[in-house]
């Protein structure tokens, strides 16, 4: 039994006699015959081509919302950005039927009857002393705004009534609708149904338009404002009772943005940079000379430690001093970022593992003319350096492929689109169109006199 | 006095039963030895040339005589390295050994590091057909063992500038694993021959890491990992054959000679390269290598093992004293691989075939149990006590103008058991291993090994006394 007892204390001490491993990690011995190779990470970095590097034409961003729970904004004003030029934008609203409809305001005769629209300021661009003419059509016909791009535009019927907006956004703007189009309205804003097909039928929506009779001049360079949707509505009420109201929310909206030439008068400070408008049809595309870089030829079949493309944008060079005191140009919160992937059958699609299950481009977030649907990887991108930088730490299996031996690199371009979130950090994914801004942004084009490069920067480490 | 009778069939089974069951956590344990080849990384530097370190485990008691005994036969041990000793067998015999090991490092410098690990020496398993005369064996241990870690620091600047510290970590682990089989024969008193066949397979890992050391960074700046595993399998066979003399100056004295001789091995398998990803949703990648002109993301290759001769001498003086002297030889100059690195980021085993050079070993030790074979002589005198010593030229040479030497002290203790055949042996080794001239490492080791060799009878009819 005793035996038993110790071969059996034996056993235990032999089985834990393996996992009795410790030491202490030494350097001693790392010079012993042929060096231990390797395992030093090297860093490149590789400046986008200034060839290539420049605007292009897209498709215009969608600035319309048919989904009443998003945040969204709608832009309205006419601005002379002494940096991006003259931006005019048109707003349009579409509203839904008031849930409830107050009995007061129901039973009300029609004459005690007033409607206004309620518009929640939430954007500036321009100045903010300004003083915004503004015009308000009914629509001709029902829209559709899902998926409408800046550059669209609906017909309008009648117009309603002129007013001028305060630039500033300090207060709620509100719209008294006239009378006459309280009684041509008055029996479907009291429809009692509840019918929102009936609702839409009989109400198309409104257009608000800035006034085209006064140009912008550098002077008085006047101002888009924008207002949220969620908290805009149409309140109709008793002008002998004001406590009952009956709200009419909006359903859909639409921002047309349209952009005038930048002023000559500052083009020395557009030089060397590359000017990107929010709501123009336009974008910023960038390549790299990958497969000539001689670099990179070190890193074939690399393990990469990190990948990072970052794009620099010139905020100094958009501060400037032309304009009057009191000009606001807002902050853009967004961009889109895409890859374009080499046109090769054996590049992974966007949504394979090797690439990270990348969103692609998809017809309903826009496809470029000739541009077939896949084509384009979204890329997540860091805005937590926002706003002088944009950076994507996503690439590293898009780089790691294209660092396979006899394999062509997966990205052909890149393509930057200036958006704009109210969350940037979580707020969906980068498919997802951002909110309608006019804000712009200038990027320096690499080898420019400037510190900031578009650069692809690797660090890996060399089999 | 009570008595009960007992079947002869269930006493048998009660005394096998233990025996089964530590042939089972024998088996067991191989498999923690195997998975703990792959896994340690905490021995000597030189592990990581050739095809790792050497390991000769023959018995506990060669252990502690200088690791050698090639020509001494005992019936409480059955030296596997030579075939022609496990024809002298009367128990059926299990023998486990594990140690643990400290590996103090030093170089040129100044610069020392302490490395610490354990692992298991052997597991024997044999048992005589005929009482004395005819006798198999099963051994499974280490052929090899790559077992080191180094690591070296230094930074990188990024393109920002900022500077980026980073550690780079070297391991190497896994090895070459011996699984032998054969038979020993004694065609007379004098002669004795035996011969087994030998497995040799396993996998060596030279593992990689870059990872950054700036816990600001390491987030951003992902860890990268490459594995280098080297599969290899082959047979190959010893033979053995062993010489005995009695009264040869003195009544009851015993002369013995054994030699044994394993051939050359060839060895084929597979060499791979993995990219291991940190991140968990990316699988790992095989790297793809050159070939030929092709890419593939293996290549295969073989390896030849050279022949190795172990040759010894043991005298009993009697039952008390005995003494060994045991040489053995290695041809490795003779080495080749075709994991040659063409196409491959580096050659295996590193620096190639000509950082290998032909190996040999010399031991000697003695042993004296006091009270020789008297049973009835008090416990400390049956013990065995034993002291050995060697002398080695390590068949690796990292360094063209400078050997490898390696020396040792061993010794030990071998405590009986009430169990006749059953025996605890306690072994000590201490050495040196390397010098500091050069770039080369001194290696300051110190091992000590615990081996259970339980004997019993089976498939045999007990006698009445």
């Amino acid at each position: 039994m005793t035996l038993r007892r110790i071969a059996a204390a034996l056993l235990v001490g032999a089985v834990l006699l393996p996992l009795a491993a410790c030491d202490t990690s030494t350097g001693v011995g790392a010079d012993i015959g042929e060096d231990l190779e390797g395992g030093a990470p090297q860093a490149i970095d590789l400046v986008a081509d200034s060839t290539t590097f420049g605007g292009v034409d897209i498709a215009a961003p969608v600035t319309g919302n048919t989904n009443p729970q998003r945040d969204w904004r709608v832009l309205v004003g006419r601005v002379l950005d002494p940096v991006a030029g003259e931006a005019t934008a048109d707003a349009y609203l579409d509203l839904a039927p008031a849930r409830p409809i107050p009995d007061l305001v129901q039973a009300a005769p029609v004459d005690v009857l007033e409607a206004e629209l309620i518009l929640a300021p939430q954007y500036l661009h321009g100045d903010s002393t300004a003083t915004v003419t503004v015009r308000l059509f009914d629509l001709q016909s029902n829209p559709d705004f899902e998926d409408a791009r800046a550059d669209q535009t609906f017909a309008t019927a009648l117009e309603v009534a002129s007013y001028e907006v305060s630039a500033a956004e300090d207060s709620v703007v509100t719209l008294p609708l006239p009378d006459g189009w309280v009684r041509d309205n008055e029996g479907i804003l009291r429809d009692t149904t509840g019918d929102a097909s009936t609702f839409d039928e009989a109400f198309a929506g409104f257009k608000v338009q800035v006034s085209r009779s006064s140009a912008p001049t550098p002077s008085q360079p006047g101002a888009v404002v924008g207002f949220s949707t969620e908290d805009s509505r149409l309140e109709l009420s008793r002008t002998d009772d004001t406590t009952s109201v009956a709200t009419y929310p909006i359903s859909q909206s639409f921002t047309h943005v349209s952009w005038q030439a930048p002023p000559a008068e500052t083009e020395a400070r557009r030089a060397n940079r590359v000017l990107l408008r929010g709501g123009a049809p336009r974008a910023l595309r960038f390549a790299f000379n990958f497969e000539e870089e001689a670099r990179v030829d070190s890193l074939i079949g690399a393990p990469l430690n990190r990948v990072r493309l970052d794009v620099p944008f010139d905020t100094l060079a958009q501060r400037g001093t032309e304009a009057p005191e009191g000009f606001v140009r807002p902050r853009v919160d967004g961009y889109r970022l895409l890859m374009r992937r080499t046109d090769d059958p054996s590049i992974p699609d966007c949504e394979s593992r090797q690439l990270g299950q990348l969103l692609t481009q998809t017809p309903e977030s826009g496809l470029d003319p000739g541009d077939e649907e896949g084509r384009y990887c979204f890329l997540p991108t860091d805005l937590s350096e926002l706003p002088e930088r944009l950076s994507t730490p996503v690439l590293n299996n898009v780089v790691r492929e294209s660092l396979q031996p006899e394999q062509p690199v997966v990205f052909e371009s890149f393509r930057l689109e200036v958006t704009d979130r109210f969350s940037p950090a979580a707020e969906f994914s980068p498919a997802v169109p951002g909110v309608p801004t006019t804000a712009p942004v200038l990027i320096p084009i690499p080898g420019s006199p400037s510190d900031a490069q578009t650069e692809l920067s690797i660090v890996a480490t060399p089999i | 006095m009570s008595s009960r009778l007992v079947p002869r069939s269930v006493a048998r089974r009660t005394r096998i039963a233990p025996m089964v069951v530590l042939l089972a956590v024998g088996i067991l344990l191989g498999g923690v030895g195997a998975v703990q080849a792959q896994s340690s990384g905490s021995g000597s530097i030189y592990s990581r040339f050739g095809v790792g370190e050497l390991h000769g485990f023959s018995s506990s008691q060669s252990q502690a005589l200088g690791g050698g005994a090639y020509a001494l036969r005992s019936l409480n041990y059955n030296a596997a390295q030579n075939p022609a000793l496990w024809s002298d067998q009367v128990y059926t015999r299990f023998l486990m050994s594990g140690s643990f090991r400290a590996v103090d490092v030093r170089d040129g410098d100044g610069r020392e590091g302490l490395l610490q690990s354990g692992s298991l020496d052997a597991i024997h398993f044999s048992f005589p057909l005929y009482r004395r005369s005819l006798g198999v064996g099963l051994a499974f241990q280490p052929y090899s063992q790559s077992d080191f870690r180094v690591t070296r620091d230094g930074s990188v600047t990024l393109p920002s500038g900022t500077p980026a510290p980073y550690e780079v970590e070297f391991d190497g682990s896994g090895g070459l694993n011996l699984l032998r089989g054969g038979l020993g024969y004694k065609i007379n008193e004098t002669l004795r021959v035996g011969a087994s066949a030998d497995v040799l397979f396993g996998i060596r890992e030279s593992r990689r890491t870059t990872r950054f050391t700036d816990p600001q960074q390491a987030g951003a700046l992902r860890s990268a990992e490459v594995v280098d595993e080297v599969q290899l399998f082959g047979v190959t066979g010893t033979f053995g054959g062993h010489l005995a003399f009695r009264n040869v100056v003195q009544d009851e004295d015993a002369l013995s000679i054994g030699l044994s001789v394993t051939l050359p091995a060839s060895l084929s398998g597979e060499r791979v390269q993995i990219l291991e990803d940190e991140d968990p949703s990316t699988p790992n990648d095989t790297l793809r290598v050159v070939d030929g002109d092709d890419l593939r993301s293996d290549v295969d290759g073989d390896v030849t093992l050279p022949l190795r001769s172990r040759f010894g001498l043991s005298y009993q003086f009697d039952q008390r004293w005995t003494f060994v002297l045991d040489g053995e030889y290695g041809r490795w100059s003779d080495f080749s691989s075709s994991f040659d690195g063409v196409g491959q980021p580096r050659p295996f085993p590193v620096g190639g075939e000509a950082s290998l050079d032909n190996r040999w070993r010399v031991s000697t030790g003695a042993e004296v149990v006091p009270g020789g074979d008297d049973r009835l002589a008090s416990y400390l005198s049956r013990i065995a006590y034993r002291l050995g010593g060697y002398l080695e030229h390590a068949y690796v040479q990292p360094d063209p103008t400078e050997d490898v030497r390696v020396w040792g002290v061993t010794g030990g203790l071998s405590l009986p058991t009430p169990a006749a055949g059953t025996r605890i042996d306690l072994n000590g080794q201490a050495g040196r291993r390397g010098t500091t001239a050069g770039s080369l490492v001194r290696d300051t080791f110190y091992r000590v090994s615990l081996s259970i060799s339980f004997g019993e009878r089976w498939f045999q009819e007990r006698k009445l006394r």
